[in-house]
């Protein structure tokens, strides 16, 4: 009698086994491309912690579907493998979302850095104008209306960069720029400032 | 005799010399469970004592955390060889985890597993260190690129501020100069490699742009020039001493001038001179002080000048006119060009830089005192300098091209 039960209580076991082994191809491949998509996205530039966690995240998940893939095919079970296939995948979508957020904000600085640069151009240019045209200062504006003509033939430069994504790159472009515009200005105050002492002499 | 039955008394006599019952199916299964139930005991009591079985939770934490750093840092990026070493070897601890994990309880051995894992850690560690010694190289590197970028910026900022220069090389060396902005700034946002090769760059960059005016300067180191200069200044001062009579001197270079009587410096000014600093006169326009020896041919005192007062000197002597005419005749100086004159020593200086059209600028208490200390007539001798030192000496010096230098 109890043989009765004995086959089918094993096809279902065997049944249940056959489900439990099969890999989630899905989720694998969720997390394989997860991964490959923050990598295109720079994470290792602009989120390298979470890149590093998104990798070890899937380092686990792979050694857990080898390891699975080892043992005989009715004792296998890949449910371990898909949580881990989830995990991984979060991981590699937050690297990917931080160095997306993260390159976004280096975009807007170096933008922001050459829009500062074209105004500051703008203003020498103006301050240059007006400047106080004193004994031997003619030459000396004159220079300087060279330098600030130098700088303004960068901003093409910046602007490549920038095109380019090489944000970083523009970004010290700007900054570089605008340190020299600076000077250029505070020569030029400094000359009105004198001009205003020589007349309340 | 008589068999008899028997008794009471022999019957567990009998039963002990009869031979033993085979074991029945109870017994066998009784003895079974003893066995496995010892067998359970015993493993039971290795596992505990040997804690085999126990996940190494904390080494594992501790070698992916040691990945983490080494990849998520600066190895990542300068030792890339050693953190994908570092991975792997996770990657097989790990697996060797998986497998143990898979395994019956009672079965497994996590001590290999650990075992793996502190070793994929101090993998890891070392690829953390190993990238940190090769960026802190790179960084040093490229700090010292960029110190020698500054280091040249530093001499073409003072031949800057000591002479102008023609449009062209003045915006060779402001782009140059932008360079080297540009370089600290890469060194700021940790792009060292990106540093040290724009920093390189502006190096060349800033020496290729101060070439042609350290060309130019070379005479001011040249052994014949300077020679000529000590003459002009000796011969003058031996003309005071011998006269009693005050003389100047004007040195360029050292944007000196010295009010000499009897041959002895009796006042030292602070002067600037033509913003071409580096050039000596040649023709109108040229912004050059010219070098040679002078007279004051007159005194403009205030209301006269419109540089508070002026000593107007005869630029241009026979010699200026010789040098001239001997210029275009070679071609040098094209025929419509003019000598140029009306050079003075004047007031409104003070500025702290090479500014006027070729005269020499005093301040206006300085010019007010040596007014009234000259006469027309007076002897007027403009050097480059005395070969000792000066702007444009000592940026020679630096620079290393002082290739003809007079002791």
């Amino acid at each position: 009698m109890k043989r009765i039960f004995v086959l089918p209580a094993l096809a279902g076991l065997a049944l249940l086994s056959v489900s439990c082994a099969k890999e989630p191809t899905d989720a694998l491949t969720a997390a394989q491309s997860a991964l490959a998509a923050a990598k295109t996205a720079e994470a290792a530039d602009y989120a390298p912690a979470a890149l590093a966690a998104a990798e070890t995240a899937s380092a686990a998940l792979q050694a857990e579907v080898k390891a699975q893939g080892e043992k005989f095919a009715l004792t296998r079970s890949y449910t371990k493998a898909a949580e881990l296939a989830t995990a991984a995948k979060a991981a590699a979508d937050k690297a990917a979302a931080e160095a997306v957020t993260g390159k976004e904000q280096m975009k807007t600085e170096a933008t922001t850095l050459i829009a500062g640069v074209r105004s500051s151009v703008a203003a020498a240019k103006a301050a240059l104008a007006k400047a106080p045209k004193g004994k031997g200062s003619a030459a000396d504006i004159e220079a300087m209306k060279g330098d600030v003509t130098t700088v303004e033939t960068g901003l093409a430069d910046m602007d490549s960069a920038l095109a380019a994504g090489k944000y970083k790159d523009a970004k010290v472009k700007a900054q570089a720029a605008k340190a020299t515009l600076d000077k250029i200005m505070a020569d030029v105050q400094a000359a009105i400032d004198a001009k205003k002492g020589a007349k309340k002499k | 005799m008589s068999r008899s039955r028997p008794t009471a008394l022999s019957a567990p006599l009998l039963s002990s010399l009869s031979p033993p019952e085979p074991p029945t199916r109870s017994h066998r299964l009784r003895a079974l469970a003893a066995v496995c139930l010892l067998a359970v005991l015993v493993v039971r009591i290795d596992v505990r004592t040997s804690g085999r079985t126990r996940p190494p939770t904390a080494v594992r934490l501790s070698a992916v955390e040691a990945f983490q750093a080494a990849s998520g840092g600066p190895a990542a990026r300068w030792a890339p060889e050693a953190v994908r070493a570092a991975g792997h070897a996770l990657r097989d601890a790990l697996l060797a985890w998986s497998r143990e994990e898979s395994r019956l309880l009672p079965l497994r051995d996590f001590r290999p597993v650990s075992a793996r894992l502190t070793a994929a850690a101090a993998v890891a560690r070392d690829a953390a260190r190993l990238g940190g010694e090769r960026r802190a190289r790179a960084v040093e590197a490229a700090e010292k690129a960029v110190a020698d970028a500054r280091s040249v910026e530093v001499q073409a900022a003072a031949l800057l501020a000591a002479t102008s220069l023609p449009d062209g090389q003045r915006e060779h060396l402001q782009r140059a100069r932008l360079l080297v902005r540009e370089a600290e700034g890469l060194l700021r946002e940790d792009e060292v490699e990106a540093a040290g090769e724009r920093a390189d760059r502006a190096a060349a960059d800033l020496r290729g742009a101060l070439g042609p005016p350290l060309e130019a300067a070379g005479r001011y180191t040249s052994r014949e020039q300077i020679a000529s200069w000590r003459r002009w200044v000796e011969e003058t001062r031996a003309f005071s001493r011998s006269t009693g009579q005050t003389v100047i001197l004007v040195l360029k270079e050292k944007n000196r001038l010295v009010l000499l009587q009897n041959g002895s410096p009796v006042r030292t000014y602070d002067a600037e001179v033509g913003r071409n600093a580096l050039g000596v006169k040649e023709r109108q326009g040229d912004r050059a002080t010219p070098e040679g020896r002078y007279r004051i041919v007159k005194k403009r005192d205030h209301g006269q000048s419109g540089y508070h007062r002026a000593l107007l000197l005869d630029y241009p002597n026979a010699a200026d006119r010789a040098r001239f005419a001997a210029a275009q005749g070679r071609g040098e100086i094209p025929k419509g060009e003019q000598i140029g004159g009306l050079i003075e020593i004047h007031g409104e200086g003070g500025r702290g830089r090479n500014w006027t059209e070729g005269c020499v600028a005093l301040s206006n208490p300085d010019i007010d005192d040596l007014f009234s200390r000259v006469d027309v007539g007076t002897r007027v001798t403009i050097v480059g300098g005395d070969g000792r030192d000066g702007a444009f000496s000592d940026l020679l010096a630096r620079v290393g091209g002082a290739s003809n230098a007079a002791p």
